[in-house]
């Protein structure tokens, strides 16, 4: 068995650098399209209506090797998972793969040292700061990878990976030793349950921050083409992951701490902050079908929603109380 | 902005060209913005997710004077909840930020006094605002209160609103959309068939229900059909809205009733009644520490025997994480510490006390622990001094105690001296005498009839949440037409944009289209099908019933 703090030396910063080259790789996909794209006839049955800009924008899409999210002409393609990148742009159809490689073998790196420390340590990455910033990390690139695979928006990792590498970086910094577990953190399977929706909670909630922020800046950073419309619903389908995972986390909590201090709501800083997160989210959700709500604000909201996560995060430093621990 | 401006196919021509010069996905909110696909007038119907948006406050017009409508009307707002939910967000915020106390100490005018001096050291001159605005107790401040009254009362509102008119849509769906609806609603789809439009209607029929759809026959047109999946998807968000409610009843529950105590147990030593007139006894017969080489602890162990009238009903090792749980009560290990026996006669010879007193305090200098019995009756009682943990400058012997015998009321000390367990002290006409030393453990006593509440609102908020957003409901509209010796079919469909409902669109549109496609036919007919995420024209694009047939 290896020994998980040796582990912690190589693997995170192998992890580091991996996500800042995938990083860079995708900030020169995508900001390397050009308007030479393929445009796509879109027929309708009053009659062809199209504009060039459309079709540039549902290029951008498909410049991805993606299948357009929107516009689609004829039968519904066989989703194919697998990168079609058009040709004449096989050399950022390659870079993407191995931006995409990079990501996901970070991801298995992290998923090997969490394993590791796991099985070490005979309880889940919950004890201090240093295993959930891991974790934290290995949340947002799954999420990453999945919105990659399933939507092909490659466009979020702009804002994604970086998140993604500071956390790493923190995690570097910090004691990565393995105390034993105070009483009250001894009850494994709760604790699990809680830090797991935890840190799928916050990993969804990072893409939709992601897609937020690039919805946002999308109208000045011209270059980068990712259609708005794509965007907030990439940003709207995360969050809608994000907020029953965050639901379910936070109900963990309070039976955690109903069997551990007999009550299951007792406003401790640390669960307070997360109930601001979560009534953000809702907001969000709210935000959509409340008029006039959409768009900018509703993406704002996003924004501010991962805000809170950190908040909640980091809040040891702010506040002390029950959680002082992770 | 400059985002792609496309004019939607589903914008009739009426509509003034310069439509959505606005970000899409922001559709702007004078009337222009209101191209709805085929609409004949209002809409009035649920339309799935996407709801009444427009129509919040504007459709329904109260009639003048009725101000609990009025009120109703502001309360079902999207808008008013929206920012309610939001003004709880920044609320709670500061409840982290800010340095909270509890209620009780507001209670107590010296408590009240000293823990406000203490904040103006951190806060400075804030401390008489955040006072004033009951910030250092948020949860408990009338403005919470108030606030988490309003989400409530909008969560009714919303909901009883929304509920006939959801009701309505999933029993009496729009099955009779005008023409114009399949020119204009955001999906559409087209399929040429070979079949006269009976058959190919015959068929389709039994494609949909093939596919779990239910379909209802336009009654108005033969060759016409309505088709839904997940319908009754929409009750999921209501469902969600009450256990939220639920919820809410839960901490109301918790707040105002059941048990709450923390009660000292000497390790060995007599049970002690718990709860109110609940008839049940605890006692400790055991306690251990575990703590590493380094001095972290790792374990506390409690030993509990609870009693109802003399006979054991429960017993456990009650640790951190392992509460006792007997009879709707809790048990759960809270503390421990020290506490001294002491025996104390008066001047009959009759014992005045015979106890455990948990040594509770710290003395100033942090050198000894320190508790307080009262001797019932005499204004007098009796503080031990133990030494602390560790410390060897108390000036007290290991193994030994001092005592003191005070006046309550004066606060005068009569006698302090050092004695030796087992050796009674004497003071005037009374004896005191310091037993022995005893482990306590602290226990706190949970009966919390809100929690069950608690429990069953979140499983069903939970629940509730999964299904409204993994079953969104799917409505399409179908109609066949003769064309030549075959038939066109036309689909339509009209829902907030979004690549997933496309592609179910498309997916079903392709499934149609495979139908017709017969192995004679050695091109078979591909589903003409044109939809895009495009500027929302308007959320609550339902179809509405042609006026005539
Ligand atoms: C904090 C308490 C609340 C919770 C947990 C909650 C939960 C939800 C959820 C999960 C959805 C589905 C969102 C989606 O489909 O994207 C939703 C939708 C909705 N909520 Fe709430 N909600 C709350 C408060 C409110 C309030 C106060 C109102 C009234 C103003 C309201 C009105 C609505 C409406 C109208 C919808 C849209 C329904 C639809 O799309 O068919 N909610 N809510």
């Amino acid at each position: 068995m290896p020994d998980p703090l040796e582990l912690a030396e190589y693997v995170l910063p192998a992890a580091l650098i991996l996500i800042a080259i995938a990083l860079v790789a995708n900030i020169v996909i995508l900001s390397a399209r050009r308007a030479t794209a393929p445009g796509k006839v879109k027929v309708g049955p009053a009659g062809a209506v199209t504009t060039a800009e459309a079709a540039n924008s549902d290029a951008a899409l498909a410049a991805d090797g993606a299948e357009p999210a929107a516009g689609v002409e004829g039968p519904p393609r066989a989703p194919s998972g697998t990168k079609t990148a058009s040709r004449g742009r096989r050399a950022s159809g390659g870079l993407a793969a191995y931006a995409t490689g990079f990501v996901l073998i970070a991801f298995v790196l992290i998923t090997v040292y969490l394993g590791v420390r796991m099985a070490a340590t005979g309880h889940g990455p919950f004890a201090n700061q240093h295993e959930f910033a891991v974790s934290f990390v290995w949340g947002i690139l799954l999420a990453y990878l999945v919105v990659e695979w399933k939507l092909k928006l490659r466009a979020v990792s702009v804002a994604v990976l970086p998140v993604a590498a500071c956390l790493t970086l923190y995690a570097m910094r910090l004691d990565a030793g393995v105390d034993p577990l105070v009483p009250a953190l001894q009850n494994n399977l709760l604790l699990t349950l809680h830090v797991g929706f935890a840190i799928l909670a916050y990993g969804a909630a990072c893409v939709s921050f992601g897609a937020a922020v690039l919805y946002l800046v999308q109208p000045r950073w011209r270059r980068l083409k990712a259609r708005p419309e794509t965007l907030d619903e990439v940003g709207y389908k995360a969050a809608v992951v994000t907020f029953p995972l965050l639901t379910i986390m936070i109900v963990l909590g309070a039976l955690w701490a109903d069997t551990a201090w007999g009550s299951y709501w007792s406003w401790d800083p640390k669960e307070t902050a997360a109930l601001v997160t979560w009534l953000i989210y809702g907001a969000f959700l709210h935000a959509r079908v409340a008029r006039g709500w959409r768009g900018k604000r509703a993406a704002w909201l996003l924004v501010i929603g991962f805000a809170a996560i950190l908040f909640a995060y980091f809040g040891n430093h702010f506040f002390g109380g029950l959680h002082s621990y992770a | 902005m400059t985002a792609p401006i496309r004019l939607d196919d589903a914008t009739p021509a009426s509509t003034p060209a310069n439509i959505p010069a606005v970000p899409p996905a922001v559709p702007p909110a004078g009337p222009a913005a209101s191209p709805a696909a085929g609409l004949v007038g209002p809409a009035n119907a649920e339309g799935g997710p996407g709801g009444h948006g427009a129509h919040d406050i504007e459709a329904a017009d109260a009639p003048p004077g009725e101000f609990f409508r009025r009120i109703y009307q502001v309360f079902y707002s999207k808008t008013v909840g929206l920012i309610t939910i939001l003004a709880l967000a920044v609320l709670i915020l500061i409840g982290a930020l800010v340095v909270q106390t509890d209620a009780s100490t507001y209670d107590d005018a010296t408590a009240k006094a000293e823990f406000l001096a203490e904040m103006r050291a951190k806060y400075g001159g804030w401390t008489t605002l955040l006072n004033a605005l009951g910030l250092f107790h948020v949860f408990s401040s009338i403005g919470f209160l108030v606030l988490v009254g309003l989400l409530a009362a909008s969560i009714v509102a919303c909901t009883t609103h929304r509920l006939p008119r959801l009701w309505e849509g999933f029993r009496h769906p729009k099955t009779h959309p005008s023409d114009q609806f399949f020119d204009r609603a955001r999906y559409q789809a087209q399929v040429t068939a070979t079949e006269p439009p009976s058959v190919a209607t015959a068929d389709v029929t039994n494609l949909l229900s093939r596919l779990h759809y239910r379909v209802v026959p336009d009654g108005a047109n033969q060759q016409s059909l309505y088709a839904d999946r997940f319908a009754w998807g929409g009750f999921g968000t209501v469902v969600a809205h009450l256990s939220f409610l639920v919820i809410l009843a839960a901490f109301v529950i918790s707040a105002s009733t059941g048990v709450d105590e923390v009660r000292s147990l000497p390790v060995g030593g007599a049970a002690v009644a718990v709860g109110h007139d609940s008839g049940l006894e605890i006692a400790a017969t055991n306690f251990e520490a575990t703590y590493s080489d380094a001095g972290q602890p790792l374990d506390y162990v409690s030993h509990l025997v609870v009693t109802r009238d003399g006979v054991t009903v429960a017993e456990q090792d009650v640790r951190v994480n392992e509460p006792l749980r007997y009879g709707g009560y809790k048990f759960h290990q809270n503390s421990y510490g020290l506490a001294a026996d002491i025996k104390v006669t008066g001047p009959d010879g009759a014992a005045l006390v015979d106890q455990s007193v948990p040594l509770q305090w710290t003395t100033t200098d942090g050198t000894a622990i320190v508790g307080t019995v009262e001797l019932p009756g005499t204004g007098l009682a009796v503080d031990v001094f133990l030494p602390a943990s560790g410390s060897t400058d108390s000036g007290i012997e290991p193994g030994n105690a001092v005592l003191r015998l005070v006046q309550t009321e004066t606060g005068e000390t009569l006698q302090m001296s050092q004695v030796q367990p087992g050796q009674p002290l004497a003071v005037g006409d009374y004896s005191l005498t310091f037993v022995r030393e005893r482990q306590i453990t602290g226990v706190l006593v949970r009966r919390d009839p809100g929690a069950l509440w608690m429990w069953l609102g979140s499983i069903l908020l939970v629940a509730a949440m999964c299904v409204t957003f993994a079953c969104r409901p799917r409505r399409y509209w179908l109609r066949i037409t003769p064309a030549g010796t075959g038939a066109t079919v036309r689909m339509a469909s009209s829902d907030k944009a979004d690549s997933a409902y496309q592609r179910h669109f498309n997916q079903l549109a392709a499934q149609i289209s495979q139908l017709f496609a017969g192995p004679d036919t050695d091109s078979g007919p591909a589903p003409k099908s044109t939809s895009a995420l495009e500027p929302e024209p308007e959320p609550d694009s339902e179809p509405q019933e042609a006026t005539h047939a």
